[in-house]
C-alpha cells in the first residue's frame, strides 16, 4: 500500500501543492500569533513562580535585611551596577539571573550574547546598547566602578554584542502605582528617547566581580510562606521599615501599594485578558485552514472515486483509501511544517519580519502537531462520507 | 465451484419502490467450464456478475465459491476474493490512464499477500496476452483491443481459478472483439473458468455452456 499510496501522492501533485501552501499559511500564522502572545506575557510565565498572595514588592532591601525576615519563601530581584564610561556617561549595568536571561534575552544587532574575550577569560563581558561613544562589538571598556570599601576602581569590561532600540529590558525607573502589575517591570528601551547607554550582563559572569563591587537589589519580589501569620508579617514590615528609614533617612517605605497578593491578581488578570484576546485569532485561522484542506480533500476524494473503484476491482477494501489520505495528509503536514521552518529563518535572516515575532518552540511545535492531527482527522471523516455516499457498484454502473 | 441458491438482489427492500434486480437465481458452474451469461439490456446480467464478482452483496439466498458460503464473510475477506481468487474484466476496462500497462497490471499486486517476484509476474501475465511489448506504454496511447489485453492481463496477474468479464468485447469492433475471446477461449483451455456477461448472441456461442437471464431470473441454462 506504501508503494500505491506514493504514486496516488503523485497522482495528486496539484491538490496537495495547494494543501501543503494552505498548511503552511496555517502554520506560520499560528507560531506568529503564539510567539507574540508568548513574548507579551513572558513576564508572567518568568515571574509566576513568585506571584503569590502573601508578600511585598518594591521595598529597599539587601541580602541581609531578606535574611533577616520570617518566612521567607521566594525572592526574585533585578541587579543594578553603575559604570562610569567617562565622566560624562554613566550606564546602568543589569544583572540577569538565569531566569530573566531565559525570558529577556536582548535579540543583538550584532555580536553574540556574552561570549568570552578570545585573550582574556577573567574579564567580564556584557552587551551594550546602542551608544553615540562608538563602542561596538570586540571593544574593551575601561569603566569605573565603586567597590565594597566605597573607592572607585577601574574594570574592563568586554563587550560582546550590541542591542537595538525597542528591545524590552529591566525598568530601573519603575513607579509604584495603585495599579501596577508586573508587567511594568520591563521597559521597552530606546536610546534616543535618553534612556541612556545600559550594558547588560548575567550572574555567571558578574560573579567575577561581585564580591568587589557594589550592585544594587532593585524592586524585589518578596514572597512570604502561605502560612505565614499577622504578627510574623507585621514584623517583617517593620524590619523592612527601619531599613528603609536607615538608607534614606525617609520612614514609611511599606503600605498597600506594596502588597504582592493585590499586584499578583491584577497581573494574573491582565495576563488572561492577554491570552483571551489572542485565542479567536488563533482559532479563526485554525478553522479558516481547516475548511480549505477538508474542502481540497473532500473534493480530491470525489474526484477519485473512479480510481478508488477500479482499485476496489483488483481487491482493495472500499474504505482502504482513506489509507492514502492518511499518507497525503502526512506527507503534506511535515512537508509544511519543515518548509515553514525554512521560511521562518529566511525571513528573520534577511530581518524581512521586521518587528513580528516569530519563533518555533515547543509550545508552538505541540500546537501546530496537534492542529494538523485534527485536520487529519476532520479529513478522514469527510472522505468516510464520501465513500459511503459513492458506492463502487454505482460508480462502476456510471462508467 | 459456484454454486447459488435462491439468491435475490434487493434493493429499497420493505419499501414502496422496493425493486428485485435479481429474483431466486439459481446456478451451478463448475471448474473449467466456460460460460456466457445473456440477456437484453436490465435483464440483471450485470447484477449477478457484480454478486459472482464478491462486488456487492445480496439480499437473500446462498453462494457457495470453492465451498465457501460467500454471505457470511466480510468485506476484506470478499476483497481477497477479487484480488485472488477471481479475475475481473469490465467493458470499459477499468484501467488508470495515467499510469503504463507495467504499472496498471501490477495493481493488484500491492493488495496481494504474495508480493514476491512482482516483475515476473508482470511479465508472464503480459505474455499470455500478447502484449509484453506494450508494458511501458501508457495505457491512454492504446487501442481499444490492447488496453482490453491489459485489463485481461490485470485480471490474471495473481493467477486466480475464475475469469469474470463483463461485455469485453462491447467497446471494441467485431474483428477485435474476435481477437478478445480468442484470449479467453486460450485461458479456458488453460483450465481456468471463464464467465462471460455479453447481449452478442455469437460471442455466446462461442461458449461451452449459455445461461439467459431476463427479468431478473435464469429462463434458460
Amino acid at each position: 500500500m506504501i508503494q500505491l499510496s506514493v504514486k496516488e501522492y503523485l497522482k495528486n501533485k496539484w491538490f496537495n501543492f495547494f494543501s501543503i501552501i494552505l498548511l503552511i499559511s496555517m502554520i506560520l500564522s499560528s507560531v506568529i500569533l503564539i510567539s507574540t502572545m508568548e513574548k507579551q506575557t513572558r513576564i508572567y510565565r518568568m515571574l509566576k513562580p513568585y506571584m503569590g498572595d502573601k508578600g511585598i514588592y518594591g521595598a529597599t532591601v539587601d541580602d541581609e535585611c531578606i535574611e533577616s525576615l520570617q518566612r521567607v519563601d521566594k525572592v526574585f530581584a533585578g541587579s543594578v551596577t553603575y559604570c562610569s564610561l567617562n565622566d560624562n556617561e554613566v550606564a546602568e549595568m543589569l544583572v540577569y539571573d538565569k531566569r530573566v536571561e531565559r525570558y529577556f534575552k536582548p535579540v543583538l544587532s550584532e555580536g553574540g550574547w556574552l561570549r568570552e574575550n578570545p585573550q582574556s577569560e577573567d574579564m567580564i563581558s556584557a552587551v551594550i546598547s546602542n551608544n553615540n561613544l562608538g563602542i561596538k562589538t570586540g571593544d574593551v571598556i575601561t569603566v569605573r566602578v565603586t567597590s565594597q570599601n566605597g573607592e572607585e576602581e577601574q574594570r574592563q569590561i568586554y563587550i560582546s554584542g550590541v542591542f537595538s532600540d525597542g528591545q524590552k529590558i529591566y525598568n530601573t525607573e519603575v513607579y509604584l502605582h495603585s495599579d501596577f502589575k508586573f508587567s511594568e517591570m520591563f521597559d521597552t528601551y530606546s536610546y534616543e528617547q535618553l534612556d541612556g547607554i545600559v550594558l547588560i550582563t548575567n550572574m555567571k559572569e558578574y560573579d567575577k566581580w561581585k564580591d568587589s563591587v557594589v550592585t544594587r537589589l532593585y524592586k524585589p519580589i518578596i514572597r512570604f510562606e502561605d502560612g505565614i501569620t499577622e504578627e510574623e508579617m507585621s514584623y517583617n514590615v517593620e524590619v523592612l521599615d527601619d531599613y528603609h528609614s536607615e538608607i534614606s533617612g525617609l520612614k514609611g517605605n511599606i503600605g498597600e501599594i506594596n502588597d504582592l497578593g493585590a499586584i499578583s491578581k491584577r497581573s494574573r488578570r491582565e495576563m488572561r485578558s492577554l491570552y483571551v484576546s489572542y485565542i479567536p485569532l488563533v482559532m479563526v485561522a485554525f478553522i479558516l485552514v481547516c475548511l480549505g484542506i477538508i474542502g481540497i480533500n473532500t473534493v480530491k476524494t470525489a474526484l477519485n472515486t473512479k480510481y478508488f473503484a477500479k482499485l476496489y476491482l483488483c481487491g482493495m477494501n472500499w474504505y482502504h483509501n482513506m489509507i492514502f489520505v492518511t499518507f497525503e495528509m502526512i506527507i503534506n503536514c511535515i512537508a509544511a511544517f519543515f518548509l515553514s521552518v525554512v521560511i521562518i529563518y529566511i525571513l528573520r535572516l534577511f530581518g524581512i519580519f521586521g518587528r513580528v515575532y516569530a519563533e518555533i518552540h515547543a509550545r508552538q511545535a505541540g500546537f501546530i502537531i496537534l492542529m494538523c492531527v485534527a485536520i487529519i482527522i476532520v479529513s478522514l471523516l469527510m472522505v468516510c462520507k464520501v465513500m459511503h455516499e459513492n458506492s463502487p457498484v454505482d460508480i462502476l454502473k456510471d462508467e | 465451484m459456484i454454486k447459488m441458491e435462491n439468491v435475490s438482489k434487493v434493493y429499497h427492500k420493505g419499501r414502496d419502490n422496493e425493486f428485485y434486480a435479481l429474483r431466486d437465481v439459481d446456478l451451478t458452474i463448475t471448474d473449467g467450464e466456460f460460460v456466457s451469461i445473456i440477456g437484453k439490456s436490465g435483464a440483471g446480467k450485470s447484477t449477478l456478475m457484480h454478486l459472482i464478482g464478491c462486488i456487492d452483496s445480496f439480499e437473500m439466498g446462498k453462494y457457495e465459491l470453492n465451498g465457501m458460503d460467500i454471505s457470511k464473510i466480510r468485506g476484506s475477506r470478499k476483497a481477497a476474493i477479487r484480488n485472488a481468487e477471481i479475475g475481473i474484466v469490465m467493458q470499459d476496462f477499468a484501467l488508470v490512464d495515467e499510469y503504463t500497462v507495467e504499472e496498471n497490471v501490477m495493481i493488484p499486486l500491492y493488495f496481494s499477500k504474495d508480493r514476491h517476484n512482482r516483475k515476473e509476474r508482470v511479465a508472464k501475465a503480459l505474455e499470455l496476452v500478447n502484449i509484453a511489448d506494450l508494458s511501458k506504454k501508457t495505457v491512454s496511447k492504446l487501442s481499444g483491443g490492447q488496453k482490453q489485453r491489459v485489463a485481461i492481463a490485470r485480471a490474471l496477474v495473481n493467477e486466480p481459478k475464475i475469469i469474470l468479464a463483463d461485455e469485453p468485447t462491447g467497446a471494441l469492433d467485431s474483428q477485435t472483439g474476435r481477437e478478445i475471446i480468442d484470449v479467453l477461449q486460450t485461458l479456458n483451455s488453460m483450465g481456468k473458468t471463464v464467465i462471460i456477461i455479453t447481449h452478442d448472441m455469437e460471442i455466446a456461442n462461442r461458449a461451452g455452456r449459455i445461461i439467459q437471464i431476463s427479468d431478473g431470473k435464469v429462463a434458460m441454462s
